[in-house]
C-alpha cells in the first residue's frame, strides 16, 4: 500500500513504500510507476523511543540516533531496477534446440532471440521432463545460491529450493565461502556451527565499550564487510571507540579501510604467515608465563598438546618470534610487544570473515585466534571475540524468522517441507570437475553442516552416487556468482561441455553467467513483489541499532515481461503437474501472512496496520540485561558445542576423523602456504595477490550500476571503460615501469586479468591488493582463457581446497604483473 | 536572508560514498529547473569525496574529504560567466543557470577547487546546488546530509553552527574567502619514527623525542610507546625540522633536516646503549 505525499499536485503524485535491501530499509518514492528517490527510511524519535539502548561509560552515555544508515549500493537502487540490461522477456540461444546437446560450444557468445513466456515454460518443463525421463531427476541440477534479492518468503531457500526439492533433483551443497577458516576449524575448537564457527555476538558492543581497553583487529575491515546486511549500523560505533580512547592494532597485509582511520598500529605480515605470528605471540605469553593459567586449566581441553608444539617438543622448533620473523617479515621486537600488551590489557580480538580464513590452511589461523582469547580467558568481561559490527542491546525475545536455513518463512509456515528423495550432491567448488570429469569425491556437506550437525564436515561424498546418473541440466537462478568462485575459467569450459544438455537462468539481468544460458528467464527485483523480513537478520546476529521488521512493499509493477521466481516456479510447477504440492493453494499474500502469523508481531500490531505501515520496530524491555557471548561459559568452564564442551586445543573430533591428517593435525600448526612466500612457483609468479572482499558492492551484486561504477575508490575510469583497481606498493610497480593509473595484466598460469594500477603505501611491499569481486567481462566472450577487463580476479584463483579434508575455497595466490600497453 | 552552511568533520568521514550516490539518486534524470539540469549517469557527482593516503609503509593513515561547491563568496565564476550565466542568492547559494551557461565550459576551469564539472551531452557546466530545490520545498537538509551514517555532514543556518565554525577552517584558504563549507579536521603532516635497542632489537618505550623547528625553538615532545613509535601529529607542511632523541642508557641522537613536504615516517631508529 502506497501513501500519497501531501502537497503535491495530482499530476506529479509520489507513492511512498518501504522496502528492505540487504544493506539497509528504505523510503521509495515512485512516480508514475517508476523509482523516483531511494532515502534511507526516515524514522521519527518517538518511533524509537521504546527501542532505543543506552550505553553508559564513565560520564559518556552513547545511544544511537533516529536514523538508520544504510550502504552506498542500497541507495542506487533506482539505477538497478530500471536498468539497461534488465531482461525484458524471455529468451532463447540463437541455435538452441532442446532435445539433445545443441552447440554448446556457443554457450557464452551472447546471442540470444525473443520467446514468449508460454514458449519458454513450455521448453523448460518439456526439457525436463525428457531429463528425468531419459535418466531420471538426478539429471536436474539447480544452483540457487549466492544471495538473491533480499526478502523473506523469497529468500533462496524459499521458492527455488522448495520447487527442486519437489521435482527432485542433484543437490548443490555449497562452501561457506566468506567464513571458509572459521567453519572447517574453529568449529572444532569452540563451536558455533550454526554461524559458521565463528562465535555469536550478543551483547558484545557494550561488554567492548565498557571493558575492553585494547583491540587487535586481525584480518578484519568492519568499515568495508559490515555493509552486507547491516549497512553503516556500526560506523558510529567505531567514532565512540575512538572517543573513549581505546587503543587498535591492526594485523593486515593491506592498510585496510578501518586500520586507514583508527589504527594505532598497523601490522602487516606477509599473506598468509598469521598462523606463525599467532604462535609467536602464545610463545611469549607461555615462556613469560602471562597466560591465564587457570582458566587454561579449567576451561580447556589440550593445551598441553599446544604448549609442546609453541616450546618445540614435537619437532625440536620452538615457536619464538625471531623464528616467526623471517616467515612473516614481522619484526620479533613488534611480536613481542604486541604480546605484552596484548596480555596486560582486557584485550578485544576483533575478527570476521576476511582474508587470513581463506588462504590455504585458512583452518589453522582460525584454530589459532581462539586459542589467543582463550589463554586470555575468553569471556572475561573486554576479553572476548568480536566483528566490531554485531552486539548491540537487543530483544533476544522476539521471535521473526531470519534469513537463513533452516528457518526461513516458507520452511517454518508450509504444512509441508518437501524432501529431495534424490540423494546425489554436487560441491560447489567442484560443480566443473564434477559435469566434465567424474567421478569425484570429497569430504564434508559444506554450510549444510550448520543445520546437519558438525560430523557432517567429515562425512565422504562422490559424485555420481551408486546408481545416479550424472547431471545433464543446470538451473541457475539468483544473482549471478561466477566472479567469486576460483579459477572461473573452469566454469567457462564447463559450460561449453557437450556433456551439458541445457541450461537455464533465471535473473533480473544480462550479464556474467547469464551469457551461457540456452534458455533465459527474466526475473523482477524485490522492489517489484511483496514480501516480509528482518533487516539484516541472520542467524541470531544482531547488527542494526533498531530491529526493524519490514513489510516490503511492491513499489512498482514488474518491469517489462520479468516476474517473481515465486511465479514463475508456479508456473513450472503447473506445467510439471505439481502446482498444489508446491503452493499449497498459497498466493504470494499469503505465504507472507503466514510469516507475519508465525511469529511474535500478532502481539503488537495488526496485519493491515503492519502492511500499510510497511515497519515494525521491536521494541526492547525495560528490564534487558546484557548476556554477552561467552560470559555464561567464562563463569561455568562447560557447556561449548565440542565434544568435551570446553575450548579444545586439541581437536577431538578432527582427531577421531582424520587422526593423521598433516595438513589439519588435530592440534594447529603453522603450515607454510602450498601457494605462497616460500612456493617454488614464486620464481615464475613473486607476487602475493590478495582479494578480500569488495566495499562498495557484494560478490558482483552492483557491480553493474553506473553509479557504483563511478566511485572513484570502486573503479576508475580510462578511456571510457570502469576498470578495476588492484593496489601495488612503489617498490613493486616501478621496476616494472608501472605508474599511477597505469592498466597492467594480471597473470599466472589459470588466466589473466586487465587491472588499473594503483600506487600506494597501503600495501605491503611484494603483495598486490585488489578485492573480490568485480565483474566478468571477457575480451573474447565464451572463449576459455580469454583475457578479462571487468575484474574478475577469481580467475586466477586455485582450484584447489586450503587442505584435502577441508574442501574450503582460497582467495590468495601469486601472479605477475606487467604494464599493458593494448 | 541567513548564509546556508556545511559543516564538514573529516575526523567523522569514513569514505562510505553514500553521499556521491545520493547525489547521483538526487539528479540523475531528475532535471530540477530553474537550478539544476539532470547531472550525467556515469561520472562525478557534485559532491566528491577525496582520498588522502598519508605516510609510508607501515605508518600509514588515510582520511577524506568531501568536496563540494563553495558557494565562495564573491564566486569566481560568477565573474567569469558571460550573460550574468551564473549568479549568488541572498543565501549564498551560487547557480549556474542551466539555459544561459551553454556552451560556456570556460567556467570549468573558474573553479580553483574544481568543483565545477562539465556535461558532455548537455554543453553546460554543472555543480552542486545545496539541494536548492528541496530546500524550497521545505526539507530541512540535502540529500549527502540525510545519507551520512557518521554525521560527519552537517548543514544549516550560519548561526546555528557558531561555535563550530569558530574552530573550523576552510579549505585552501589561499584561493579566497570561503564562508560557506567549513571543514573540522583537516589533514596537516605527521612525523613519525619507530626507536629500537641497536644492541638487543627490542622496541624502546619511554624515549623522549623533541621535535625542533629550523629556527631552533623546540615546537613538541612526546615518548615512544610499547612498540618504539613515536609520532607528531599536527606539524605544518613545507616546513624543515630537527628530532632529538634521548633515553636513559643510551647516547641521544639528532635527525636534522627533515623537510616535512608532506607526512613522513622515518622508519626504524637505532640507539646505541652506552658502554661503561
Amino acid at each position: 500500500m502506497g501513501k500519497t505525499a501531501k502537497g503535491k499536485k495530482e499530476s506529479e503524485r509520489t507513492e511512498l513504500y518501504t522496502m528492505c535491501t540487504m544493506g539497509g530499509v528504505l523510503q521509495v518514492e515512485v512516480k508514475n510507476g517508476e523509482i523516483f528517490r531511494v532515502r534511507p527510511l526516515p524514522l521519527r524519535e518517538e518511533e524509537v523511543a521504546s527501542a532505543r539502548w543506552k550505553i553508559e561509560v564513565g560520564d559518556r552515555t552513547f545511544e544511537p540516533p533516529a536514523r538508520v544508515a544504510v550502504a552506498p549500493y542500497s541507495l542506487c537502487f533506482r539505477r538497478k531496477v530500471h536498468h539497461p540490461l534488465r531482461l525484458k522477456y524471455p529468451m532463447k540461444r540463437v541455435g538452441f534446440k532442446p532435445g539433445g546437446v545443441s552447440s554448446p560450444a556457443n554457450r557464452g557468445k551472447g546471442e540470444f532471440m525473443r520467446m514468449s513466456w508460454d514458449e519458454a515454460l513450455e521448453m523448460v518443463a518439456q526439457e525436463m521432463e525428457r531429463l528425468r525421463r531419459t535418466y531420471g531427476p538426478a539429471a536436474i541440477f539447480p544452483m540457487y545460491r549466492a544471495h538473491c534479492m533480499w526478502g523473506g518468503v523469497h529468500q533462496v531457500f524459499g521458492p527455488h529450493k522448495r520447487f527442486f526439492d519437489l521435482l527432485g533433483s542433484t543437490e548443490p551443497l555449497v562452501n561457506p565461502n566468506s567464513w571458509e577458516g572459521w567453519f572447517w576449524g574453529a568449529v572444532h575448537v569452540s563451536g558455533f556451527q550454526g554461524t559458521m564457527g565463528f562465535p555469536l555476538q550478543d551483547d558484545l558492543l557494550e561488554d567492548t565499550l565498557k571493558n575492553s581497553q585494547l583491540i587487535v583487529w586481525w584480518s578484519c575491515d568492519p568499515e568495508r564487510t559490515s555493509w552486507q546486511y547491516a549497512g553503516q549500523e556500526s560506523a558510529l560505533w567505531r567514532l565512540w571507540i575512538r572517543e573513549l580512547g581505546i587503543k587498535q592494532i591492526f594485523i593486515d597485509p593491506y592498510c585496510n579501510y578501518t586500520a586507514g582511520r583508527y589504527a594505532t598500529k598497523w601490522i602487516a605480515p606477509r599473506p598468509g604467515t598469521d598462523t606463525a605470528l599467532a604462535a609467536a605471540i602464545a610463545y611469549v605469553w607461555i615462556v613469560e608465563e602471562t597466560f591465564d593459567r587457570e582458566y587454561v586449566e579449567t576451561h580447556t581441553y589440550g593445551f598441553d598438546k599446544w604448549r609442546d608444539y609453541l616450546l618445540g617438543y614435537a619437532d625440536a622448533v620452538p615457536k619464538t618470534p625471531e623464528w616467526a620473523e623471517p616467515i612473516t617479515g614481522v619484526k620479533a621486537a613488534v611480536t613481542k610487544a604486541l604480546a605484552r600488551e596484548w596480555a596486560s590489557k582486557r584485550t578485544c580480538l576483533g575478527n570476521k570473515y576476511g582474508s587470513a580464513c581463506r588462504t590455504p590452511y585458512g583452518h589453522e589461523w582460525a584454530r589459532m585466534m581462539i586459542f589467543l582469547q582463550a589463554m586470555q580467558g575468553l569471556g572475561k568481561p573486554g576479553v572476548t571475540l568480536w566483528t566490531g559490527s554485531e552486539g548491540p542491546p537487543s530483544n533476544k525475545e522476539f521471535f521473526f524468522p531470519s534469513y537463513a536455513m533452516p528457518e526461513t518463512p516458507m520452511m517454518l509456515v508450509a504444512d509441508r517441507v518437501p524432501k529431495n528423495p534424490v540423494k546425489q550432491h554436487i560441491y560447489r567448488l567442484l560443480v566443473p570437475e564434477s559435469i566434465m570429469n567424474p567421478p569425484v569425491n570429497w569430504v564434508g556437506a559444506g554450510s549444510a553442516s550448520s543445520s546437519l550437525g558438525p560430523d557432517s564436515q567429515f562425512k565422504a561424498f562422490k559424485y555420481p552416487e551408486s546408481g545416479h546418473p550424472e547431471v545433464k541440466m543446470i538451473y541457475r537462478t539468483g544473482t549471478e556468482h561466477f566472479s567469486t568462485l576460483p579459477a572461473g575459467n573452469r566454469w567457462v569450459e564447463m559450460y561449453q561441455s557437450p556433456k551439458l544438455e541445457f541450461v537455464v537462468v533465471q535473473t533480473p539481468w544480462r550479464g556474467g553467467e547469464a551469457e551461457f544460458a540456452d534458455i533465459l528467464l527474466p526475473a523482477c527485483t524485490n522492489f517489484e513483489r511483496n514480501d516480509i523480513s528482518e533487516w539484516a537478520s541472520v542467524r541470531k546476529r544482531r547488527s542494526t541499532n533498531y530491529r526493524i521488521i519490514v513489510y516490503q512493499q511492491k513499489c512498482i509493477d514488474p518491469i517489462y515481461e520479468s516476474k517473481s521466481d515465486y511465479e514463475i516456479f508456479t508456473l513450472l510447477a503447473e506445467k510439471l503437474g505439481f502446482k498444489q504440492e508446491y503452493t499449497e493453494g498459497n498466493t504470494e499474500e499469503q505465504w507472507i501472512r503466514k510469516t507475519f502469523a508465525r511469529s511474535a508481531l500478532p502481539k503488537y500490531i495488526s496485519y493491515e496496520d503492519f502492511k500499510k505501515k510497511g515497519y515494525f520496530i521491536v521494541p526492547l524491555p525495560q528490564d534487558h540485561r546484557p548476556e554477552p557471548t561467552f560470559r555464561s561459559f567464562y563463569e561455568k568452564g562447560e557447556g561449548l558445542e565440542t565434544p568435551s564442551g570446553k575450548i579444545e586445543f586439541f581437536s577431538q573430533r578432527i582427531h577421531k576423523y582424520f587422526p593423521d591428517d598433516p595438513e589439519r593435525p588435530a592440534v594447529p600448526h603453522h603450515i607454510p602456504s602450498w601457494e605462497g612466500p616460500t612456493s617454488p612457483l614464486m620464481k615464475k609468479y613473486p607476487l602475493q595477490l590478495i582479494t578480500p572482499h569488495a566495499r562498495y558492492s557484494f560478490h558482483t551484486q552492483h557491480e553493474n550500476v553506473s553509479w557504483i561504477r563511478s566511485i572513484p575508490l570502486h573503479r576508475v575510469t580510462k578511456d571510457g571503460y570502469q576498470y578495476w583497481p588492484a593496489q601495488v606498493h612503489p617498490s613493486d610497480a616501478a621496476p616494472r615501469g608501472i605508474g599511477e593509473g597505469d592498466l597492467m595484466r594480471v597473470y599466472n598460469d589459470r588466466g589473466a586479468v586487465l587491472l588499473i594500477a594503483r600506487i600506494t603505501e597501503k600495501v605491503r611491499p611484494g603483495t598486490v591488493h585488489s578485492v573480490t569481486a568485480g565483474e566478468y567481462d571477457p575480451v573474447e566472450p565464451g572463449k576459455v582463457g580469454s583475457l578479462d577487463r571487468g575484474g574478475a580476479v577469481n580467475l586466477l584463483m586455485p582450484s584447489r581446497f586450503m587442505s584435502p579434508n577441508a574442501p574450503g575455497q582460497v582467495t590468495q595466490c601469486l601472479v605477475q604483473i606487467e604494464r599493458w600497453e593494448g | 536572508m541567513e548564509r546556508k552552511v556545511f559543516v564538514i568533520d573529516v575526523n567523522a568521514c569514513v569514505g562510505c560514498h553514500n553521499c556521491f550516490i545520493a547525489c547521483k539518486d538526487e539528479f540523475v534524470d531528475h532535471s530540477w529547473l530553474p537550478y539544476s539540469e539532470a547531472q550525467p549517469d556515469m561520472g562525478p557527482s557534485w559532491i566528491m569525496v577525496q582520498e588522502i593516503e598519508r605516510g609510508q609503509f607501515p605508518k600509514v593513515k588515510t582520511c577524506y574529504v568531501p568536496q563540494l561547491c563553495m558557494q565562495c563568496e564573491n564566486p569566481p565564476c560568477v565573474k567569469a560567466a558571460q550573460q550574468d550565466a551564473v549568479y549568488q542568492r541572498d543565501d549564498g547559494i551560487v547557480i549556474i543557470d542551466p539555459q544561459k551557461s551553454k556552451g560556456q565550459k570556460h567556467l570549468v576551469k573558474a573553479c580553483p577547487f574544481a568543483n565545477i564539472y562539465w556535461n558532455e551531452k548537455l554543453d553546460i557546466p554543472q555543480k552542486c546546488t545545496f539541494c536548492i530545490h528541496l530546500l524550497a520545498q521545505g526539507w530541512k537538509e540535502p540529500r549527502c546530509v540525510e545519507v551520512c551514517p557518521t554525521q560527519a555532514l552537517r548543514f544549516g543556518e550560519r548561526a546555528e553552527f557558531a561555535d563550530v565554525i569558530a574552530q573550523a577552517e576552510p579549505l585552501h584558504p589561499e584561493y579566497g574567502r570561503n564562508i560557506s563549507v567549513y571543514y573540522l579536521g583537516l589533514p596537516k603532516a605527521f612525523i613519525a619514527g619507530t626507536t629500537y635497542s641497536s644492541q638487543s632489537g627490542e622496541c624502546l618505550e619511554g624515549v623522549k623525542v623533541s621535535l625542533i623547528q629550523d629556527s631552533g625553538e623546540e615546537v613538541l615532545r612526546t615518548l615512544t610507546n610499547n612498540y618504539g613509535d613515536f609520532e607528531f601529529e599536527g606539524v605544518e607542511v613545507d616546513s624543515t625540522y630537527c628530532l632529538k632523541i634521548e633515553a636513559d642508557g643510551y647516547y641521544a641522537l639528532t635527525i636534522e633536516g627533515i623537510y616535512a613536504k608532506k607526512d613522513v615516517y622515518l622508519k626504524e631508529i637505532y640507539l646505541q646503549e652506552k658502554v661503561w
